[in-house]
């Protein structure tokens, strides 16, 4: 059985980047629009990895790893923070809200591959 | 007063009579002495003189009656009429007790006697015996002093007869007779007379035993020196008898014999006139102090007492009660003096009541200034304490005026539109709270207000009934009758204006109008204040508006280009990597091109955005602990590349055992890949050297090139943000021109500075100076 890893992004480009990348190296993909769907996914599919974009509208990646983290069926679920600006304290505040990664924005696809794996195999 | 004046006074006079005496006595003891002493030398000298020549007389006598019995040829006389004449001589002279003739051979003829028989014609040689010796070669002999019968002086003399063959008669001659009155001699009570032959031994004294003994007196000093040869009469006049006792001696001497009689007088009893005089003088001493010391006193208490009372007046006169007066009746100048004093206290009491007056008045003066001067300071505190609000201050500025203005009322107004509308009110002259009032001339502060100048009307109902009829109207209806009103101005005109008013007609004083327009520029103060302060409150929460918008506009910015670039960049990397498909050769390259004009665009986006950040001051250093030689390898490593396509050199050059530094590491990687991906871009040939090294307690990174150079001119300006060598350089090689730029901010936020040695054709040097540990510091962007 494939992994799931859920894509948290309201890019649609930046979601079919990863779709089609890691769908292609046999990852099961689902997708959120924002920080709320994605949290909802996430007790839905209880995905192997969460790929969390920081800016969203609704609910930004910050709340959403805040309470995909407070959820204690949940907090296990490794959670990558892919921030699309690198002001001073966003890693920090990234891992202050539970994020166990940090990739930053443009990645290149195959170094975003390149931790995926690294992460969950 | 201390004591000093009465005793000084008493001691001076008793001094000065006690000297009088004292000089008195001694000269007239002295005079006294030296009278006393002459007389009694003179009367001792007399006696003795007169004794001396009874002696002489007598012996004198007998030789003479001696000579006059033995005449010329009286040895060839019958024996009977020599012993007749013998006795006729004995009988004459009592004092002879025998005479015997001796012829010229010095053989005895005859002895005649009173106490044996007589004797003739004995023929007894006596030629060797000193009297006959004696008396055949100088005439007469006088023989020294004997006693017979151990009590009775006797002496004996020859006389040489006259004539041839005269030969000689010895007498022996009592002395009793003659000297006995010498002994007897009594001069004074103690006085006495003695006499001495040549030898100095006695002769004749009161204490006949001494003479018996035949004390030898010479050792007297008055003796010896009398004896002398040709000792003159004097001798000492002062001396010592047997006794020790201290006499006055006088002596006469008797030439014939060579005796000397001596007068002398124990000096004691000779100064007994003297001691006299000195004990009526002691007397006489003491009843002058007695006399002078009372005199003295009393004279001195004369003097004093008044001194005195001037000297206790004085003193509470001096203790401030200056009503007091001195009250001296002397009738002298110390009354004169005292009345002086009485004048001076007067005028000083006079003087001393206007001063008095004078410090009053200026006291409450000054408490007045005071006070209002508190006021004042008091409205600033207020004024301090209430930047934002206005009313408290108006409350304090209305309260204070009416208070120290000496108004009954005061009421603040301000103008808003056509309208004055109070705002503060102090007092017991009742408006409607929140009045308003028309902005024009008819009342006292339309008219202050609109002039911008203090109306004072001391009295309304003086006013022409056309005058502020508002003013004369309200001040009927509430009992105003006196007004004064300043305008608060601000720049030339008024905002508004303070009014006092006063039931009772006056005018207000110079100072109170003073003080009043003082306030009025306070309450400006405050209004103005309390204006600008507002304003600035505007200004800053607009200016954190803005730079909360400017952030956020940086987080927006960043994404919003991001995200598209993020697509491009995915998207052609999947495409290039045959994600959607084949790829034809031609469209692979474009695909590259694709890329890399995104990656050039995504640097210009990081720079421009550190940039901002470090200008907005928002750049923090992560400070963690790092190993400049991994740093060093990382860069290379990122470079290595890079260098292989331009085909140059890449070395690097790391010095042994460098400690573990302390700084950013991202962000000094990101400076020392700066430098080295400049120094690969601008050099065409040669290599690119990469040195790190520490000095005391800093790192040197140094990053060499042997590219064009940089001119002076361009090397003041390369960390400039923007510059470039030049433009074509630019657009040749690429990049933002921000790189210089934020490698110099960083490392300036490390503590650290870096420079550039160059010379155009000979490549360039940058070198990085970082503190191995480096303490961040604030604001450096700035």
């Amino acid at each position: 059985m494939s992994k799931k890893i859920l894509v948290v992004e309201d890019t649609e480009d930046n979601r079919q980047i990863l779709r089609d990348l890691l769908s292609r190296a046999g990852y099961d993909i689902i997708e959120a629009n924002d920080g709320a769907e994605g949290v909802a996914k996430a007790s839905e599919h209880k995905p192997d990895l969460i790929l969390m974009d920081i800016q969203m509208p609704v609910m930004d990646g910050y709340e959403a790893t805040r309470l995909i983290k407070a959820d204690p069926a949940l907090k296990a679920i490794p959670v990558i923070a892919v921030t699309s600006y690198a002001l001073s304290g966003d890693e920090e505040k990234a891992r202050t809200a539970g994020c166990d990664g940090h990739i930053a924005k443009p990645f290149s696809p195959r170094q975003m591959l390149a931790k995926v794996r690294e992460i969950i195999g | 007063m201390k004591r000093g004046l009465f005793l000084k006074y008493v001691v001076l006079f008793v001094g000065l009579v006690t000297g009088v005496l004292v000089i008195n006595a001694a000269l007239d003891l002295y005079f006294v002495y030296q009278d006393n002493r002459r007389a009694s030398i003179e009367v001792q000298k007399e006696k003795a003189e007169a004794a001396a020549q009874r002696i002489e007389l007598f012996v004198r006598e007998i030789e003479h009656q001696i000579g006059w019995v033995t005449q010329a040829q009286w040895a060839a006389q019958p024996v009977e009429q020599r012993r007749t004449d013998y006795r006729r001589l004995q009988r004459q002279v009592p004092a002879i007790t025998e005479l015997v003739q001796l012829d010229h051979q010095g053989h005895e003829q005859l002895r005649v006697s009173r106490i044996s028989p007589d004797v003739i014609g004995s023929g007894t040689d006596r030629s060797t015996e000193p009297a006959f010796v004696e008396a055949m070669a100088n005439r007469v002999y006088f023989s020294p002093v004997d006693f017979h019968k151990e009590s009775e002086p006797y002496l004996t003399m020859a006389v040489a007869h006259k004539g041839k063959e005269g030969g000689v008669t010895i007498a022996e001659v009592n002395l009793k007779l003659i000297l006995d009155p010498i002994s007897g001699i009594k001069i004074g009570r103690e006085g006495y007379a003695y006499v001495v032959d040549r030898l100095g031994r006695l002769i004749a004294h009161p204490d006949i035993l001494l003479v018996l003994r035949g004390t030898d007196m010479s050792r007297l000093a008055q003796v010896a020196a009398a004896l002398k040869p040709q000792g003159n009469d004097s001798g000492p006049v002062d001396a010592h008898n047997l006794a020790g006792v201290s006499v006055l001696s006088a002596h006469a001497a008797i030439p014939a014999l060579n005796w000397i009689v001596f007068v002398e007088l124990p000096t004691a009893e000779a100064q007994q006139p003297v001691v006299d005089a000195g004990l009526r003088a002691l007397a006489l001493l003491v009843l002058g102090l007695l006399i002078a010391g009372l005199a003295a006193a009393l004279l001195a208490r004369r003097m004093v007492v008044p001194i005195r009372t001037m000297q206790a007046g004085a003193q509470r006169i001096g203790g401030g009660d200056l009503s007091h007066r001195l009250s001296i009746k002397t009738g002298d100048e110390l009354e004169s003096l005292a009345e002086q004093f009485n004048r001076s206290a007067a005028a000083l009491e006079e003087s001393y009541a206007g001063l008095e007056r004078k410090v009053e008045d200026r006291t409450a003066e000054l408490r007045e200034t005071l006070e209002q001067q508190t006021a004042t300071a008091e409205v600033l505190r207020v004024i301090s304490q209430s930047p934002t609000d206005v009313q408290p201050v108006l409350k304090a500025v209305s309260a204070a005026a009416r208070r120290f203005c000496g108004a009954d009322d005061a009421t603040i107004v301000l103008r808003e539109g056509a309208e004055l509308l109070q705002v503060a009110h102090d007092g017991g002259l009742a408006l409607v709270d929140d009045a308003r009032f028309p902005f024009d001339r008819s009342s006292t502060i339309g008219h202050a207000t609109i002039d911008a100048r203090t109306i004072h009307i001391p009295d309304v109902t003086s006013l022409d009934p056309s005058e502020y009829a508002l003013t004369q109207a309200l001040s009927k209806e509430v009992g105003v009758r006196a007004l004064l009103a300043a305008p608060m101005l601000r720049e030339d005109s008024a905002i508004g204006c303070i009014l006092l008013r006063k039931p009772e007609p006056g005018a207000f004083t110079a100072r109170q109008i003073e003080l009043l327009e003082t306030f009025a520029a306070q309450a400006v103060i405050a209004i103005e204040n309390v204006r600008l302060f507002t304003e600035i409150q505007e200004k800053s929460r607009q200016l954190e508006i803005a730079s909360q918008h400017k952030s956020q506009f940086l987080a927006n910015m960043s994404h919003e280009l991001r995200t598209p670039l993020n697509a491009i960049i995915g998207y052609t990397e999947m495409m290039a990597d045959g994600l959607y498909g084949d790829v034809g050769e031609k469209a692979q390259g474009v695909l590259e091109r694709v890329q890399s004009n995104g990656r050039h665009l995504l640097g210009l986006i990081n720079d421009v955005l550190d940039l901002s950040k470090i200008e907005a001051g928002q750049l923090v250093l992560a400070m963690e602990d790092y190993s400049v030689a991994d740093m060093v390898a990382t860069v290379m490593a990122a470079t290595e590349s890079l260098a292989r396509a331009e085909n140059l050199e890449l070395k690097s050059s790391v010095a042994p055992g460098l400690p573990i530094g302390t700084g950013d590491a991202r962000r000094l990687a990101q400076v020392l890949l700066n430098l080295v991906g400049n120094a690969i871009k601008f050099t065409d040939q040669g290599g690119v050297e990469i040195h790190a090294a520490q000095v005391g307690d800093r790192f040197e990174l140094s990053v060499v090139d042997s590219g064009s150079g940089i001119s002076p001119a361009d090397q003041a300006r390369i960390f400039d943000e923007f510059q470039q060598v030049d433009n074509t350089s630019t657009r040749k090689k690429g990049g933002t021109g921000l790189g210089l730029s934020i490698s110099r901010r960083i490392v300036e936020l490390h503590g650290g500075g870096i420079t550039v040695e160059s010379e155009l054709g000979k490549g360039s040097t940058f070198k990085i100076s970082i503190p191995v540990n480096a303490q961040p510091l604030k604001d450096a962007a700035q």
